[in-house]
């Protein structure tokens, strides 16, 4: 019996590998093209963007939605506004002083909720990977392998952006240099947009000096400009003091780098990595990397919310309190 | 920069999205569900201090019943006590009355028994003299005068008495 059952998870086992690695050499996928940068599709507007905005958009209905149809007793969905709400609440309640919680609130669950969606959007990269518009390049999809709906291959516009751009070349090299085509993706997760995380962590930092300011006046820079030491503490201990001072205002500046690339590096490298797993074999093992980038992309919002509440906190409590 | 893709305008088209979403969030979520979570949590509140009042009450109520009850107890157990008590004595009186009673009913016979007996035996002497007076009479009447037969009963008499 036991041989049995072993015999069959055994069979299992190699018939999933059979099924993954036979289903890419049966209907082989082209890999989309790895750029760093988002792409612009329609002028400035790049895909990121124009996901960031649909997902706003998509946000905003949401909470309307939830908003209008509060009840006493409620439905699941409200349920888990509810709780996600309330839990969030309760972080901010123990983390902020109590005067500056209900300021911190909207900015720092706003940006868990906006993270939560954009990374978690990154979920159906490969999927909308898939959907974008044509450019020529020199590394891409043979343009014999496209099958045109709309327009013919004399229309199709050269790549603007990205690493695959096609160099400025000759009349001459272009009839003999095949012409390859690459799709500009419509979508793209926006928190593998570097220009986001960096937006959201100048938000952050800048938003901490804000509050810094508010509550404490300009004595607020007395903490990165120690200048007082010298007199309290002898000149070689009041040197350290005003060196670490000025460490401190230095790491105000890194927090920008670290938040944003931080995020970034943790949601592109998810999507690549779910571009070429699903590229490499199909089926029962992108599934688990799809389960890993369900918990990485709510860790990163989680990570970035917990940290911005932290800062704002920071700054708008006493030093004097904290010794 | 370029080559990263961060662009000034990205990054102002960022931070007014974003600027956007806290606001209309704070309008269509945050306020509406942190109302009702207020609302809701005070009439939690309300309902537990509702409920509390009713428990204190009840044990209020129930304190004050259990007072009642134990002076109900306690003097329905001093009535029987009473009772008891009451009974034990009328017990007590009925037996003595009974025993006095039994007593005097016992002195009375004994008395009646006494004057019976003295009776009987002064009627027996009376006939028995009446008798031998009789008997004598005839016997004597012919040997002997009035005078010795009278001296002959007295002595008889006398002898009867001692007797």
């Amino acid at each position: 019996m036991k041989k049995e059952t072993a015999f069959k998870i055994i069979m299992g086992i190699v018939l999933s590998l059979v099924i993954m690695i036979g289903g890419t050499m049966l209907w082989p996928t082209d890999r989309g093209a790895i750029v760093v940068a988002a792409e612009p599709i329609f002028g400035p507007i790049t895909n990121a963007m124009f996901t960031s905005f649909l997902l706003t958009i998509l946000i905003v209905a949401l909470a309307f939605w939830v908003g209008r149809n509060l009840k006493e007793s409620p439905g699941s969905f409200q349920n888990i506004v509810e709780l996600m709400l309330e839990f969030l609440d309760g972080m901010v309640n123990d983390i902020a002083p109590k005067k500056w919680a209900a300021t911190f609130f909207p900015i720092v669950v706003t940006i868990f909720i906006y993270l939560l969606f954009t990374n978690w959007f990154s979920l159906f990269t490969p999927m909308w990977a898939s959907f974008g518009l044509i450019c020529s390049t020199e590394h891409g999809i043979p343009i014999e392998n496209i099958t045109f709906m709309v327009g013919s291959s004399a229309s199709i516009p050269e790549c603007e952006h990205g690493g695959n751009k096609a160099k400025a070349s000759t009349e001459t090299e272009t009839k003999t240099v095949k012409k390859q085509v690459m799709v500009v993706p419509i979508f793209r997760a926006p928190s593998s947009d570097l220009n986001l995380t960096v937006a959201l962590a100048l938000i952050a930092v800048i938003l901490t000096q804000i509050f810094g300011v508010w509550e404490r006046g300009l004595g607020y820079f007395k903490y990165f400009f120690r200048f007082g030491s010298f007199a309290k503490q002898g000149l070689l201990m009041g040197f350290i003091d005003f060196a670490v001072g000025l460490l401190e205002g230095m790491s105000e500046f890194t927090k920008v780098i670290s938040f944003s690339f931080r995020l970034f590096g943790n949601i592109f490298a998810g999507e690549v990595i779910l571009i070429i797993i699903s590229s490499l074999v199909s089926f029962l093992l992108v599934v688990v990397f799809l389960g890993f980038e369900v918990f990485v992309g709510f860790i990163q919002a989680f990570i970035f919310f917990i940290l911005s509440l932290i800062f704002f906190s920071m700054a708008t409590q006493h030093h004097e309190e904290e010794h | 920069m370029e080559a990263l893709g961060i662009t000034l305008s990205g990054l102002i088209a960022y931070i007014v999205n974003f600027s956007i979403l806290v606001f209309l969030l704070q309008m269509f979520l945050y306020k509406p569900v942190q109302e009702m979570l207020v609302n809701r949590r005070q009439r939690i509140t309300e309902g537990l201090a509702a409920a509390e009042k009713v428990r204190h009450e009840a044990s209020e109520q129930r304190l004050e019943f259990e007072t009642e009850l134990a002076k109900a107890r306690a003097s329905s157990r001093s009535e029987s006590q009473k009772i008891a008590e009451t009974t034990e004595k009328m017990r007590q009186r009925i037996l003595e009355d009974a025993k006095k009673e039994a007593e005097q009913v016992k002195v009375q016979s004994k008395i009646e028994a006494e004057q019976a007996k003295v009776q009987i035996a002064a009627d027996l002497k009376k006939e028995a003299a009446e008798l031998a007076f009789q008997m004598t009479r005839k016997i004597v009447a012919e040997a002997m005068d009035e005078k010795t037969q009278r001296k002959l009963l007295d002595q008889f008499l006398a002898n009867l008495g001692d007797a």
